[in-house]
């Protein structure tokens, strides 16, 4: 039996959606500031239209949709997949007033991609874009990365009973603290220090390099929010190699990998056990991955000199491992790689960072318990036959494998599979060649944001809508999606 | 066949210091590796410190790529730099492509040569009489509906 969802429950959903608009509303803010400071005019009546529609938005909704019932396990749900879609909308209205994007539809994916910390860009002339609306591209990459609906949860008082399932909902397996708001509270308290450390580190950087120092506090926070959240934008269209600083790299890279880690092991690195990080399964799982797939990719890259396989294939590797998409590489210099290197990192960007944190893609414990199974079934099938034998893992605390994590396992998996492999046959559809489709299809749904150069303004509009749908399931890891689905479906059933 | 054709239409060019499409170049640029190429684009960004010399972005439509000036007063020529309010100098380059730069391991070009051809400027902003309408509408309706939810949520919590 499928519970149906009655009118006064859609009251209660289309409420905290009022509500996240407001808190939508007062994101917009920074942008309007950063506007006014640098003098940017056209660019505060963008953001001040944004600010002031979200916010309106936000009121109707409270109005006409009182807060009727206490929120339950289908009321999250359905706020965190509509949460996420109405949330880029309203995001996607000053990028589209700005007029560097063709149409609404590209400015919402590149709305859906921010938000959902991908990092695919549809932005024309991006070099001659304002310093605000660059500012509100990577902003939707550090609300999106901590997640829309738990960043409002934490301020919004009437949602939290409801807490859990929206954490959930937002694919977050794992609570740091017993209480969800507490978790929130730390995951912000950990998301500023790295804020502050990053930006500092930055800045210090960029204006060593030459940038003036309000340019270069802009583009500290841009690249901060893009490479802490896995996001992968940036503020100039060669993305990373703008700037021509090994040094920076480095430095991206070493946020890439903090914000690809689980937030409760920061919690556990921070406040129980350092050890910690020597004996994580996830850890260890990332470290053989990588090692793996580093050596494969060395022998892809072999003509190339070590220091250039390091500089160009290592740091696209960590981009894609840990779903951030940053690229140092040249415009169309990925496509010179060899069908190997491709295939390598398709398979880097759709295996992802650690669960509980800001990647997508299958994530690595998930990969481990494949392996785990795969080496106890083996093991098994060679022990006495009345021999019991259970897999075990140590992340956080030691945990026998058991039946539910592997179904759990298998399920996500297979919907990741599934949707890599229909973005694919999209891409097939509209005459892309194969490689490239697969490779923007992964990058898409696992959000990550590197691309062969599929993804651009000209390409279909139904591959872009393709792609957004990617990228917000992949975000979301379709638990809330197709519960929501099944709710509307039920619908039609009464 | 193709490639020599290629070969001659591409190759020759420098030899006459006609600009090439920096499109093409990075697209067959395993032809142009360690080759003289000429090209003109705009500025954009600002010149950005490298060791032995300074960096400059230029943008040709669609594509861009890092140029490296081994004699950095030569970017004295440079007046603009293409931002948000500025359009960048469009400036003809003269230099070395290098696929995989044996000195900085990326792909760039090394310039020997940088003239200005035409002058950048400052872009004026046009704020659109729409947009401050529809702000002016919003604002309205925002500060409205805003009153009306603030009194609404009173009653609702009196009640």
């Amino acid at each position: 039996m499928i519970i149906s969802p009655e009118k006064r429950d859609f009251s209660t959903i289309f409420h905290v959606i009022g509500r996240l608009c407001l808190g939508l509303s007062m994101f917009m803010l920074l942008p309007l500031f950063c506007a006014l400071v640098f003098g940017e005019y056209e660019p505060f009546y963008d953001f001040l239209i944004g600010f002031l529609s979200t916010a309106s938005l936000g009121f109707v909704l409270m109005l006409l949709f009182p807060f009727k019932k206490e929120i339950g396990w289908q009321h999250s749900f359905f706020i965190v997949s509509l949460g996420w879609l109405v949330a880029s909308v309203m995001g996607a209205i000053p990028l589209y007033l700005s007029r560097h994007w063709e149409s609404f539809l590209d400015a919402w994916f590149e709305a859906m991609s921010g938000f959902a910390t991908t990092g695919l860009i549809l932005v024309k002339d991006l070099d001659h874009l304002s310093f605000s609306h660059n500012l509100w591209r990577h902003l939707t990459m550090f609300i999106g990365g901590q997640g829309i609906i738990l960043a409002s949860i934490s301020i919004l008082s009437k949602v939290r009973n409801g807490s859990l399932g929206l954490y959930i909902g937002e694919g977050r397996q794992e609570k740091i603290f017993p209480n969800i708001i507490a978790t929130a509270r730390f995951i912000w308290k950990v998301s500023f220090i790295y804020l502050t450390v990053g930006v500092t580190l930055f800045t210090f950087l960029l204006s060593y390099k030459g940038l003036g120092i309000s340019k270069a506090i802009v583009h500290g926070f841009c690249l901060f929010f893009a490479s802490f959240d896995t996001g992968g934008f940036a503020p100039q269209s060669q993305n990373i190699a703008y700037y021509h600083s090994f040094s920076l790299e480095i430095a991206t890279m070493v946020f890439m990998l903090l914000g690809a880690i689980n937030f409760n092991l920061h919690f556990w690195l921070w406040y129980k056990n350092k050890r910690e990080i020597f004996r994580n399964f996830e850890i260890r799982t990332f470290i053989i991955s990588l090692f793996s797939l580093t050596i494969l990719l060395f022998f892809s890259l072999k003509p190339l000199t070590h220091s250039v396989i390091f500089r160009k294939g290592f740091y696209q590797l960590v981009s894609a491992h840990t779903g951030c998409g940053f690229t140092n590489l040249a415009p169309r210099e990925i496509l010179s790689f060899a069908p190997l290197s491709l295939t390598l990192l398709i398979l880097a960007m759709g295996i992802g960072g650690g669960v509980c944190s800001t990647t997508g893609g299958i994530k690595l414990l998930r990969l481990g318990f494949i392996f785990k199974a795969m080496a106890g079934e083996i093991k098994r099938a060679i022990m006495p036959h009345k021999a019991v034998y259970r897999e075990s893992f140590h992340h956080l605390k030691d945990t026998l494998i058991e039946e539910k994590h592997l179904k759990e396992t298998f399920v996500i998996v297979g919907f990741y599979f599934l949707v890599y492999l229909l973005g694919g046959l999209m891409g097939l559809f509209y005459g892309y060649p194969p490689l490239a489709s697969f490779f923007e299809s992964v990058s898409a749904a696992a959000n990550v944001g590197l691309s062969l150069g599929v993804t651009n303004p000209g390409m279909p509009s139904g591959l872009k809508l393709t792609y957004i749908c990617e990228m917000w399931m992949g975000r979301l890891e379709f638990l809330s999606i197709f519960v929501s689905l099944s709710y509307i479906v039920s619908l039609f059933k009464k | 066949m193709r490639r020599i054709i290629f070969l001659i239409i591409f190759g020759l060019f420098p030899l006459v210091s006609y600009p090439q499409s920096l499109e093409e170049i990075l697209k067959n640029s395993q032809d142009f590796d360690n080759r003289k190429i000429v090209f003109e684009g705009e500025v954009i960004g600002e010149p950005l410190k490298g060791e032995e010399g300074v960096w400059i972005n230029v943008k040709q439509g669609k594509v861009s790529i890092g140029v490296f000036l081994e004699d950095s007063e030569a970017i004295n020529k440079i007046k603009n730099y293409g931002s948000y309010k500025r359009r960048g100098d469009w400036v003809q380059i003269e230099g070395i492509f290098f696929n995989n730069c044996p000195i900085h391991l990326e792909r760039d070009v090394h310039a020997y040569k940088l003239k200005v051809i035409k002058p950048g400027f400052l872009l004026r902003e046009e704020i659109s009489l729409f947009k401050v309408k529809l702000s002016l509408g919003l604002a309205l309706l925002c500060l409205t509906l805003g009153i009306i939810c603030f009194i609404n949520l009173k009653y609702v919590r009196r009640d």
